[in-house]
């Protein structure tokens, strides 16, 4: 409870965190109690009511936000979609940056071999494109929502691998780290101290940047075939499904960009939020 | 008094640089430190003199030579030795704005240096408070972060941090040159007082001859990573022998406008230390350089008590002990 009201009092006045930190608590929420949330079961057809525009639009109270091309309820499918969507964008992220921050410092604190292997094979992994890098690790594994955010992770990482390693390089050049180096403490423990605070904002704003990101690629896969099952709601075969409409029926795509939207931006506002916070010159201002 | 607490011998450290080429930063350098001394080494920019201290206390790897702390090669030591021995060989740094992490308040700045030491962590804000008094900081500077204190304060930090793990020798590289001049003589008693209490012997670097002349017992001119003079600071300052040591002292300005006279400048640039010249390194830009000096390459020889040079053109003094 004290972390609670420590972060409170902290985000308390500044208004692009409390807004972002709401809409996240939404997304969330939505995510945790779909079921109770929906008022219809996502997967359930109605063909006979195919493409109903929204309730305001001239449709039905019945689809509040009215119906794709198959009948489904579209409000239910964007609430069941958080899960899907916000698991994805979070893990994944979660996956890259890890990955690529330890691989970074690790080129960047060792350099040599270590460090010519690891920027070889962030060179390799960069000219592969996406797609086809993704096409072959699904074929190989099988779609699914967890092979989904493994291909995510890993073809995630480099952007974090290479800013993390340039960014060590110059942080292990300091004079700060020289004096630990001269009071005998070991790398490790400057790596600890020194670098990996020092990384953190710019890892965060990376990670923030990466998360919608990773729910458009995520779309991209469901689309080809190669994410998760066509039945399970998710915003970007929404997305996906939506475009061919576009022009007759808006909503079908429109909803669930603006929830791809809201999220990511509430995303970024907390980032943004948590990178000052977390830098000392910056704390009377905040 | 007399025993040497570091000797330094033949230490050099050569750059690989791209294309084959190799910049010699230090190039031989010999000295000796008695316990208890302060060693001023004195140069341009450029000459090696921070090369020189990082070497010394092993954060650079030299490319060869020897160190000897206590009459054992730093060079030689394993990595767990060396990590002990550092405890007793520490640094202060030019730049107090560099040498403190920002993310780091000042408790846990000097907890990293009790943690070195292996003080048990209940002892920390006792210790700390105690090293920070030293350094005439107060304990309500525990909890602040570096970029709340000025320039002056935080190079007091640095020093607490340094004198938290209880070193013998003091390595400081330029530790006054980017401070206000006020806040430089501050810092100069601070170092004089805090080595008269902790028995501290000094290897001070620095470009600023008034600070050295101040600190030092005997001073050391680096031209080109080089010794090319090293002296007591009395006789060097009232006697210099090397061309190079009288252009740069000459250059210091006079207020007292009587006492001025004729200064000698010394003319052109310091020569690129890719391609230091043949024979000695400063007959380009010394004045009364010779043939010879283009050829031969000056050793380092006594000229008089206690009191060496390296020119072609001073007389061997025989000392009698």
């Amino acid at each position: 409870m004290r972390t609670v009201s420590f972060i409170w009092s902290r985000m308390r006045g500044n208004y692009s965190a409390l807004v972002g930190s709401l809409l996240l608590t939404c997304v969330v929420m939505a995510a945790l109690f779909s079921p109770l949330l929906a008022p219809h079961d996502p997967r359930a057809q109605f063909l006979e009511r195919r493409l109903r525009p929204p309730a305001f639009a001239g449709g039905s109270s019945e689809n509040l936000l009215g119906t794709d091309q198959l009948g489904r309820d579209l409000l239910s499918r964007i609430v069941y979609g958080a899960r899907v969507s916000l698991l994805v964008g979070l893990a994944a992220v979660m996956l890259a940056g890890l990955t690529g921050i330890f691989l970074g410092i690790m080129s960047g604190m060792f350099g040599g071999a270590i460090d010519r292997i690891v920027m070889q094979l962030a060179d390799v992994q960069l000219a592969m494109p996406f797609i086809l890098f993704a096409l072959a690790v699904m074929a190989v594994l099988g779609p699914g929502l967890r092979n989904v955010i493994l291909v995510l992770g890993v073809t995630g990482w480099v952007i974090y691998g290479r800013v993390v390693r340039s960014e060590t390089l110059s942080l292990r050049e300091k004079e700060y780290v020289e004096a630990s180096r001269a009071l005998g403490h070991g790398r490790f423990k400057i790596i600890r101290r020194h670098i990996l605070p020092n990384i953190m904002p710019t890892a965060i704003v990376l990670a923030t940047l990466q998360v919608a990101n990773m729910i458009i690629a995520e779309a991209s896969l469901s689309f080809l075939g190669l994410g998760i099952e066509p039945d399970i709601p998710s915003w970007g075969s929404m997305l996906s499904d939506g475009r061919g409409y576009i022009s007759t029926a808006w909503w079908v795509a429109t909803f669930p960009g603006i929830a791809i939207m809201l999220t990511v931006l509430s995303i970024n506002l907390i980032g943004d939020w948590l990178r000052d916070s977390l830098d000392p010159r910056l704390k009377s201002s905040i | 008094m007399n025993q040497a607490l570091l000797r330094v011998e033949e230490l050099k450290k050569h750059y690989n640089l791209a294309k084959g080429r190799t910049l010699q930063a230090v190039d031989g350098v010999s000295f000796t430190v008695r316990a208890g001394e302060t060693l001023g080494v004195v140069g341009e920019s450029g000459c090696g003199k921070t090369t020189l201290g990082r070497t010394v206390l092993r954060l650079v790897e030299a490319t060869s030579g020897r160190v000897y702390y206590r009459d054992r090669n730093v060079y030689d030591m394993s990595p767990v030795e060396l990590r002990e021995a550092r405890r007793e060989m520490q640094i202060v740094f030019q730049d107090p704005y560099a040498s403190l992490n920002p993310r780091m308040k000042v408790s846990d700045v000097i907890g990293e240096a009790l943690e070195a030491k292996g003080v048990p962590r209940r002892m920390w804000t006792q210790e700390a408070e105690a090293v920070l008094d030293k350094v005439g900081l107060s304990r309500t500077a525990m909890s602040r972060y570096p970029h709340e204190f000025s320039g002056g304060q935080r190079q007091r930090i640095g020093i607490a941090r340094a004198l938290a793990v209880g070193p013998s020798l003091l390595v400081c590289d330029e530790p006054v040159s980017a401070l206000d001049v006020s806040v430089q003589s501050h810092i100069i008693n601070l170092l004089g007082e805090l080595k008269r209490e902790m028995h501290l012997t000094y290897l001070f670097i620095a470009h600023d001859l008034a600070v050295v002349r101040h600190i030092s017992d005997r001073v050391a001119v680096m031209y080109l990573g080089q010794i090319v003079e090293m002296a007591p600071a009395r006789s060097l300052y009232a006697a210099p022998q090397h061309p190079y040591t009288k252009a740069l002292l000459n250059a210091v300005p006079n207020p007292d406008p009587a006492k001025r006279g004729l200064r000698q400048i010394i003319s052109g640039e310091i020569p690129n230390p890719e391609c230091p010249p043949p024979g000695c390194r400063f007959h380009e830009r010394c004045p009364v350089a010779v043939a010879r000096c283009r050829e031969d390459v000056p050793a380092l020889k006594s000229v008089g008590a206690s009191h060496m040079a390296a020119c072609h053109l001073l007389e061997e003094v025989k000392e009698i002990d």
